[in-house]
């Protein structure tokens, strides 16, 4: 449904992601591990057309954005790590503003607006301020509403636990794992392992921009005790001697 | 139609957001401002009809106007901060890339800023119509969208890493140069107004248009407001002033307006030069010369980013420095203070020199207006600070001021009050260090509450 194959990208001299390659199929939520600067949120912007890749191809149920672009985005539903929530608007201006670009009818949009706002906010009054006013969690959180607004098929999120207030996040884990269906697939980044454990179908572990481990959750469970040990296992990192840091403890 | 509604919805937006005012004394200000652009209109307007009371030619008259207003979008793109080209749709919904790039060039020419320009010359020419040929009237109208699509190239030149880069910044300099410098070369006088400015007009579209599709391309990267050039590998001992050095030139909207505030006073100097040799013994010109011209030399624009807003610019190296160092942080305020006073003072002794115009009353001048703009600047900074977040929200609704209103309304002020008392005596404006000093004592003996109130008033707005 969703396939990367031999993707590349390079930021002058630095190659960010190698030979990226993966497949998530409907009705799967893939979720994206990695170190801070592994390539995770560059992979996601190239996902998200907001970036290029140099080589290799990208494919949503078989379009690409070359010939395709429409068709993709009109199913694609993203919270980028940095959210395009236009702050002079309120939230609800915000959701129409969304609803106009995606072409949903004036009174549909108003209702699924009314009922994702009810779902994520605990006071519906926030929706009538102004975006450059909220917090940063509640900023996610309409970020979150305006990619969900027009039902995508493809749901793409960068760190969307980050942020959030513990009820909150409690409530996108339940939503997530509704809304995952056979029509629909999920991809996530998220350094919430907690949170991400519970609504990924799959795993991929991103270091040095290569995809170092693809498999599902059954497989990657397999091979360690723990979720965590098993990442860091995969990530192998530097042997730390905190003895360099007496002069500090002591 | 989505384009077009989406258009619609945007403009609807940016009208809500100018009119929804804070207090009573913004909407008077907006009413304030709205009544001196009328009054310059009409002013304009009768000027153009009795152009030869002046001793000026129609041609000549209008073509200062344009130059002016012209001038005036570019200065207020980049003073007193730095404002990005609008791209009002994230590159992942549901809109064409074409469409995407029309979009923004619509939202940035739609703003409430070139549509009040368009509404002042419709006053203006409604004055001064029956002296007016059509194609003059016409010819304005190219001058100005002219200007606008230039400076919304630059723009985007300087924030994307278009393809063949210098080559579109080169021909948005060339071009820019021969739209202000046309009449004042005397070009005129061989080629109709309107055969210059609609050629022009249909380059700098062909420009906008490359340049507008190429940003909406996701091939295509933003330049980052933080440079990316290496700064060493940290390893090696550096001091504080060359660390803090390196923290202030490294953000992109420093070295941008620093960049376009050198041009800028070169070629204001440049272009006034070319009007003072003109009529060299006419009294009037005395007049400008000493009255006018001196603001043209005097360090505003340096004041209008460097000193009010380069700390909201820097506000982590500021607040960092602040935090650590305390009142030292005043330390920090002088020096940034005295670095680009000092280049401007080369740059404008340079510029005056070339042109002849080394004049004792222009050097006091420009040093009584140094002198103020240290301790206004220093009472502003802590008063008043932009910071770099409301400059980056602000890119969406392009016409949103990042300014101090005080700091301008100072600034202004300080002009005028300058102009006047030198007329009793040339160091009379020295005088006004005075008061400068009085500010400079006021905020290191209150820095201790000033540096709560700063902090405040930073994470309030």
């Amino acid at each position: 449904m969703l396939t990367l194959s031999s993707l590349h990208k390079r930021y002058g001299s630095k190659t960010v992601l190698h030979a990226i390659e993966c497949r998530v199929e409907a009705g799967q939520c893939f979720w994206l591990v990695g170190r801070n600067g592994a390539g995770k949120t560059t992979l996601i912007n190239i996902l998200a057309d907001l970036i290029a890749p140099d080589s290799g191809s990208l494919s949503f149920g078989g379009l690409s954005y070359d010939k395709d672009e429409l068709a993709i985005k009109r199913n694609l539903g993203v919270l980028p790590d940095k959210n395009p929530a236009i702050p002079q608007l309120t939230g609800r201006e915000y959701l129409q503003f969304i609803g106009l670009l995606h072409e949903l009818p004036p009174d549909e949009c108003s209702r699924r607006a009314q009922s994702l706002l009810e779902y994520f906010f605990d006071e519906t009054e926030d929706a009538h301020k102004r975006i450059g006013t909220y917090s940063h969690g509640m900023t996610k959180k309409i970020g979150l509403c305006a990619a969900l607004l027009h039902r995508p098929q493809y749901l793409i999120l960068d760190e969307p636990f980050a942020g959030l207030d513990p009820v909150s996040a409690a409530k996108l884990v339940r939503f997530l794992q509704s809304y995952l269906s056979p029509e629909r697939c999920i991809f996530l980044s998220s350094h919430d392992l907690g949170y991400a454990q519970k609504i990924m179908t799959h795993i991929g572990i991103l270091e040095g921009g290569v995809l170092q481990f693809v498999g599902s959750a059954e497989e990657f469970a397999s091979t360690k005790d723990t979720l965590e040990e098993s990442i860091l296992q995969i990530l192998q990192p530097k042997e730390s001697n905190i003895q360099e840091l007496n002069w500090l403890l002591q | 139609m989505t384009l077009f509604k989406t258009l619609g919805f945007v403009l609807g937006a940016q009208m809500r957001d100018l009119w929804q005012a804070k207090n009573t004394l913004s909407i008077i200000g907006r009413i304030l401002v709205l009544a001196i652009a009328l009054l310059y209109a009409v002013g304009f307007g009768f000027m153009l009809l009795f152009a030869d009371r002046f001793r000026v030619s129609k041609e000549t008259m209008l073509a200062a106007i344009n130059s002016a207003i012209a001038a005036l979008m570019f200065v207020k793109n980049y003073f007193p901060a730095y404002q990005a080209t609008s791209q009002p749709i994230a590159g992942f919904l549901p809109m064409s890339r074409p469409q995407r790039a029309l979009l923004g060039v619509l939202v940035d020419c739609c703003s409430v800023f070139p549509l009040a320009v368009l509404l002042f010359y419709g006053i203006m020419v409604a004055v001064a119509f029956s002296v007016l040929s059509t194609a003059q009237i016409l010819a304005s109208v190219g001058f100005f969208l002219t200007a606008l699509l230039l400076d919304r190239s630059l723009r985007l030149a300087l924030e994307y890493r278009v393809r063949m880069r210098l080559l579109y910044l080169a021909a948005v300099l060339v071009l820019s140069a021969i739209l202000f410098g046309h009449h004042f070369f005397g070009w005129t006088k061989y080629v109709p107004f309107a055969a210059i400015i609609l050629p022009l007009l249909l380059l700098s579209g062909a420009v906008q248009i490359a340049l507008a599709v190429m940003a909406a391309s996701p091939q295509i990267e933003r330049v980052s407001s933080a440079s990316t050039r290496s700064i060493g590998d940290g390893s090696a001992p550096q001091s504080l002033f060359s660390l803090i050095f390196k923290a202030f030139f490294g953000s992109k909207h420093v070295y941008t307006l620093f960049g376009v505030a050198v041009l800028l006073k070169i070629f204001l100097l440049l272009y006034f030069w070319k009007n003072i040799t003109r009529i060299e013994d006419d009294n009037v010109d005395r007049i400008f010369l000493r009255h006018i011209l001196w603001i043209y030399i005097a360090p505003i624009a340096w004041f209008t980013y460097v000193l009010n807003n380069s700390f909201g610019m820097n506000w982590h190296l500021w607040q960092t420095y602040h935090h650590h160092r305390g009142r030292a942080a005043l330390g920090l305020y002088f020096l940034y203070t005295a670095l680009p006073l000092v280049f401007d003072g080369i740059v404008s002794l340079a510029v005056l020199l070339v042109i002849h115009q080394i004049h004792v009353h222009i050097i006091v001048k420009w040093l009584a207006c140094a002198g103020v703009l240290v301790g206004w600047g220093l009472f502003v900074a802590v008063r008043m600070p932009i910071k770099v977040e409301k400059l980056t929200s602000s890119v969406w609704f392009s016409f949103r001021s990042v300014s101090s209103s005080w700091g301008m309304i100072g600034v202004i002020a300080l002009c005028v009050i300058i102009s006047v008392v030198s007329a009793w005596s040339m160091w009379l404006p020295l005088a006004l260090l005075i008061p400068s000093g009085f500010c400079i004592i006021y905020v290191v003996r209150n820095y201790s509450t000033l540096k709560y109130r700063l902090y405040e008033i930073i994470h309030q707005t």
